[in-house]
């Protein structure tokens, strides 16, 4: 049987710790280490295994007084409790969500915890029930300290599908235009601009980088207009349930974006790529006929060092301008049987997002978007009869001003609607929001709004609560930098 | 897993490598020579997938002295995007006398240019080799 180090960290101490302001817990090493992670009923433990180690074997025995062992730490916590890890070669950082919201575990020194030798049946396997874990990077007691880091690693919120956006589903009214990702899903539960609830996901992708990319260079994509514009043309699907009894349809779109200029593009900072070919150190000669050098290792260690090149790039772009155009038809199935489909006309709309730049004081933590979107033949609730539903065409006008930082922002919106149904006199409106986006883990962005109409005639002039989980898959968990 | 043969023609001249580090992901990259032992690795190009220098470079020996000897390639790809659903894509392309060199693996042809890729999580070393035969 292994020997293994444990370090257990009470519930009553995560609990404490709950309580806390701090964000995560931080395990730094001097040394790599490869790790595995997982949970078994409210044990979750991390697992440092001598053999995938060998090259610190002997400094592990030597520091924790132990030889041949695997080392082991776990913490026990509560039954609902999420567990996130993001690890790097040389440290690893445990997040705990509850009800989403990030909660924390304490700074603490693990050599102040005793150690016990015994072995944890069951924990430090490779499955991780309930939780989010990354296999196969670094974490070492060996330097035998914990600090708590802020999570450096940075992604900004995804932008909005346009799918969503013709079905009413995005959080703000006013779209906000940015460069897409390659493949993206983002799933969605929250009421609509109509006061009902849905559920729905949407699916989106840049089919030209995805298909034709392989032989773009960064130098071709920087030269041509024409590739970063195809490059940003995103398609995308989506569909949504409404589980109200005012509503009970399922919508379906397909939607297209350009983002004909973005300066926020990454691809085009080549702040960003001069800090990657500095910082990217090629490593000796790969010896093509022996694997002795761990090449998984060397890519942790240089992600390391990219991953603080991007956060550098994200700070700096976050905000900055950029223009969009978009469209998407729609279908509905009023009551939700997939013989009833039948299309449901059609959206266009365009973004203009103003970074403020060369303002000082605002270039680095506003945006100003204007927006404009016709929708056409849409079937919408009757807001006058229950389970009926009226179509209209509308027509949107607004502006948000968006503030913060890359991680945390909030937004101001007013926006102007005129609606016209074909069964009702035609109405319009001003509808105001405040919002704000916060992102709580790597590509998981909680997004809420309060807005207010003013002004109609149809339906009630109520204040609107719209909540939205953003949550980008199809990823690995990615590594961060310490922040040290 | 059988070895990539790059078959050249022993009355041609030094082949020709290109690499092309795409889908607009950051690149770097170096091109060795080994000796039929895979030993003694002489660096024949370098370069980056963002300035307008052409990735393109003579091996630099004779035909016939590359008989048995490697040609490695190593490239560091990252993800200038913390987006989900990144990828990445390195391909090799070998001329002799401007004209593709077959490549075979277990003495079934493989394409030319040869391409490597896959999704991108981060920061990846894509490297991989091919030896040289003389006919």
């Amino acid at each position: 049987m292994k020997n293994r180090i444990i370090v257990v960290l009470s519930t009553a101490l995560l609990w404490g710790a709950l309580a806390s302001a701090e964000d995560c817990v931080t395990i730094r090493s001097a040394q790599p280490l490869h790790t595995r992670s997982g949970r078994t009923g409210n044990t979750f433990s991390i697992e440092v295994p001598v053999t995938s180690n060998p090259q610190v074997a002997g400094t592990l025995a030597t520091s924790l007084g132990v030889s041949g062992a695997d080392f082991l730490i776990s913490f026990d916590i509560p039954a609902d409790t999420l567990i996130q890890t993001q690890t790097d070669v040389k440290q690893l950082t445990v997040c705990l969500v509850v009800a989403a919201k990030p909660k924390l575990l304490r700074t603490t020194e693990i050599t102040r915890s005793k150690p016990v030798a015994t072995a944890v049946p069951g924990a430090a396997s490779a499955s991780s029930t309930g939780a989010s874990t990354t296999g196969g990077n670094a974490a070492s007691p060996q330097s035998a300290t914990v600090g708590s880091a802020d999570p450096a690693a940075l992604d900004l919120s995804t932008p909005e599908s346009p799918a969503f956006t013709v079905l009413g589903l995005t959080p703000e009214t006013v779209v906000r235009p940015s460069s897409p990702g390659e493949l993206a899903s983002t799933l969605i539960n929250g009421f609509d601009q109509n006061g009902n609830y849905q559920t729905g996901v949407a699916i989106d992708t840049t089919p030209y980088l995805l298909l034709a990319g392989g032989n773009i260079t960064l130098a071709k994509y920087r030269e041509s207009r024409m590739i970063q514009a195809l490059s940003r043309l995103q398609f995308s699907v989506a569909t949504t349930k409404g589980t109200s009894d005012s509503d009970k349809a399922v919508r379906a779109s397909l939607g297209v974006r350009l983002t004909l200029w973005d300066r926020g593009d990454p691809r085009l900072d080549t702040e960003l790529s001069n800090c990657m070919a500095q910082s990217l150190e090629m490593p000796p000669p790969l010896n093509p006929l022996s694997a002795s050098t761990n090449v998984e290792l060397l890519e942790q260690e240089l992600e390391l060092k990219a991953q603080a090149c991007r956060t550098a790039s994200q700070k700096r772009n976050w905000n900055k301008s950029s223009f969009v155009i978009a469209g998407a038809p729609a279908w509905i199935s009023p009551d939700g049987l997939s013989k009833n489909f039948r299309l449901d006309g059609g959206g266009l709309w365009t973004s203009f997002a103003w970074g403020f730049e060369n303002v000082p004081g605002l270039d680095r933590h506003a945006q100003l978007i204007f927006h404009a979107r016709y929708r056409n033949n849409e079937t919408v609730p009757d807001p006058r009869t229950q389970g009926a539903f009226l179509r209209q065409n509308s027509t949107t006008l607004g502006g948000r001003f968006r503030f913060g930082l890359p991680t945390l922002n909030g937004n101001f919106e007013g926006v102007y609607v005129n609606n016209r149904p074909t069964i009702r006199p035609r109405e319009t409106y001003t509808r105001y929001t405040v919002g704000a986006e916060k992102r709580l883990a790597n590509n998981l962005w909680l997004s809420v709004s309060f807005s207010r109409d003013a002004g109609r005639n149809l339906g009630d002039n109520n204040m609107t609560f719209f909540s939205n989980i953003k949550w980008n898959f199809l990823k690995a968990p990615k590594m961060q930098v310490a922040q040290q | 897993m059988a070895e990539k043969i790059a078959t050249l023609s022993s009355n041609g001249s030094t082949p020709v490598v290109e690499i092309t580090i795409g889908k607009a992901q950051f690149g770097k990259y170096e091109l060795y020579t080994w000796d039929q032992q895979g030993l003694n690795p002489k660096l024949i190009g370098s370069g980056l997938n963002t300035d307008q220098i052409p990735d393109i470079f003579q091996i630099g020996m004779s035909a016939a002295a590359l008989e048995e000897c490697l040609l490695s390639w190593q490239c560091i790809v990252s993800a200038l995007s913390t987006g989900p659903g990144q990828e990445y894509a390195v391909s090799i392309k070998l001329t002799q006398d401007q004209v593709l060199i077959p490549i075979t693996v277990g003495g079934k042809q493989i394409n030319n240019p040869y391409v490597q890729k896959g999704p991108l999580t981060g920061t990846k070393i894509v490297h991989d080799y091919v030896r040289f035969k003389v006919q």
